[in-house]
């Protein structure tokens, strides 16, 4: 999810680590163990957010900063279908974004996406059918 | 699932299949996190930064809530007097140290031997520092001068003598130090065998430079007296009154740029004086511009002269008889008057002095807006008034 997020693995790395060395150090109080990857999920997001916030501070003032998994670079390993996707996906607002990863990829209902976004559930539906419209306008199709 | 949605999810699912998920993926080497003591040092660096709030509170509040000044300092009265008491039945002549405001005594020093006696007292504005003139009672001729420090809580440190250079046969006899104390002007007369009274007397001004001690001196015209030394502020110019023989007369020696050796033509004349009056002390001003004189009316007195200082063979004061006694003069009272020392215009009276004691003690504190006699502080500022009402015994000198 974090690479999907934030573009590359390296920053992923950092991120989905940092969450971990923060929950060694001091572990979350949970009432429930079962929330406890819904915890994670959610941290990671919000590590992604801030890596992609500093990245932004770094990179915006000197040139749009293209994250290798779907730059050029990343044609070897992925299709040129799966690489125009993600450069679609890429140019989406935030949230978009990560809605369609949640729902797409880690294939959570509303209310899951609603709880690890910090969002109504309502809210998630929105959302991702305005994506998925400039997903498609991005792709340059219509959705079906 | 429409075909948007498939082709999404299929580049999810292939993007996130080129991360290895078997890699290993070690912590980087960090140093463990720092254990966290909120608990105890949060409340501290509270409750620190409370103190030191009020303490800069305190500060600042100090000076304004009339909080202990400075003692000494420019802007009150300084806190302490030194005055040089005679002997009395009960106890030789001695240095004593009262607090301004109430007289209270704070220190003491006896003198070294019951037939001397501490005489005149000469203070370095703003510093506590003095130099005191002690002279032999019984009529021998000898003087030392000794140098007093008086601690900012009116402790007084033990007198340290300081050798000064005088001619033989001769004894110190008048005291003045400049206000920044890096000029000493003293009279030295002649006192041996043949200064009998009325016979004519060898008299020498010197004024020694105390971080040198490079000195300069003139020779007191015989018959004329000296007194009534008082340094402006440039440490440069010295005043004092000279009378005898001669008409009496306020006088200014320019110490740096006289070239004669005759005092009295090495100097200028700032006013003659009235030959009913006779003054005693001079204070110069801080900003030096004028000087106040203590004064004595004496009627009936004719060719009234100085008579203190070179002549008097150490006389600390001159008592007047009060009104309606036998002796003496006829005492027309005590007064302070003021000179412009640029112009020559003379005030009389600027404050009347109550008591009948014609002592030395006249002097102008560091910030020039307070004047001490032997009875009173005046306010310089608000016409005289009476700031301070003194209780000090009778004393030869005081300063501050």
């Amino acid at each position: 999810m974090a690479v999907l997020l934030v573009g590359d693995e390296a920053t992923a790395e950092d991120v989905v680590q940092d969450v971990f060395l923060r929950m060694q150090g001091k572990p979350p109080c949970l009432d429930d163990a079962g929330k406890l990857l819904a915890y994670v999920r959610t941290a990671v997001l919000n590590g992604c957010r801030m890596a992609l916030r500093r990245r932004k501070r770094l990179w915006g003032r000197i040139e749009p900063h293209e994250p290798p998994v779907w730059s050029a670079e990343s044609a070897v390993l992925l299709s040129e279908d799966r690489r125009e996707v993600m450069r679609g996906l890429q140019r989406l607002p935030r949230r978009q974004r990560e809605a369609l990863v949640l729902r797409y990829y880690l294939e959570l209902s509303d209310e899951e996406v609603s709880r690890v976004m910090g969002i109504r559930p309502g809210t998630v539906r929105s959302t991702m059918t305005r994506a998925l419209t400039a997903l498609a306008s991005e792709l340059g199709e219509g959705v079906r | 699932m429409n075909e948007l949605e498939k082709r999404l999810h299929d580049a999810l699912a292939g993007t996130a299949a080129t991360v290895d998920e078997d890699v290993e993926r070690p912590f980087p080497e960090r140093p463990p996190r720092r254990e966290r003591h909120r608990s105890f040092l949060v409340p501290l660096a509270a409750a620190f930064s409370v103190l030191l709030v009020l303490g800069a509170m305190v500060q600042m509040l100090g000076p304004i809530g009339g909080g202990k000044p400075d003692p000494q300092q420019r802007s009150g009265i300084p806190n302490f007097v030194l005055a040089a008491v005679p002997a009395s039945k009960e106890r030789p002549s001695r240095l004593e140290v009262r607090e301004t405001a109430n007289g209270r005594l704070v220190g003491a020093h006896d003198i070294f031997d019951r037939r001397w006696q501490f005489t005149q007292v000469a203070g370095r504005k703003n510093s506590r520092s003095f130099l005191v003139l002690a002279e032999k009672d019984d009529g021998g001729c000898a003087a030392k001068v000794f140098r007093i420090a008086v601690s900012e809580s009116g402790d007084m440190g033990a007198p340290a003598q300081v050798t000064l250079a005088v001619p033989r046969n001769h004894m110190i006899s008048e005291l003045a130090l400049s206000f920044d104390g890096a000029q000493l002007a003293y009279t030295t007369e002649q006192c041996d065998d043949t200064a009998v009274e009325g016979a004519e007397t060898a008299a020498f001004l010197n004024v020694l430079t105390l971080s040198t001690g490079s000195a300069r001196k003139w020779q007191v015209r015989k018959g004329a007296l000296l007194g009534g030394l008082a340094w402006l502020p440039d440490g440069r110019r010295l005043l004092y009154i000279s009378s005898g023989e001669v008409k009496a007369s306020l006088r200014l020696l320019d110490t740096a740029g006289a070239r004669a050796s005759d005092l009295y033509a090495a100097s200028r004349n700032v006013r003659e004086l009235a030959s009913e009056d006779s003054v005693s002390s001079l204070a110069v001003t801080p900003e030096g511009a004028s000087a106040y004189l203590l004064v004595a009316t004496l009627k009936g007195a004719t060719g009234m002269s100085f008579e203190q200082g070179a002549g008097s063979r150490g006389q600390g004061h001159t008592e007047l008889s009060p009104p309606g006694s036998a002796t003496g003069g006829d005492s027309g009272g005590l007064r302070i008057d003021r000179i412009d020392l640029m112009t020559g215009a003379w005030r009389r009276s600027v404050f009347a002095v109550n008591g009948n004691d014609l002592g030395r003690g006249l002097a102008v504190d560091a910030s020039g807006k307070y004047l001490l006699t032997f009875t009173s502080v005046y306010d310089l500022r608000r016409s005289g008034e009476v700031a301070v009402k003194m209780k000090f015994p009778a004393a030869h000198d005081l300063d501050w």
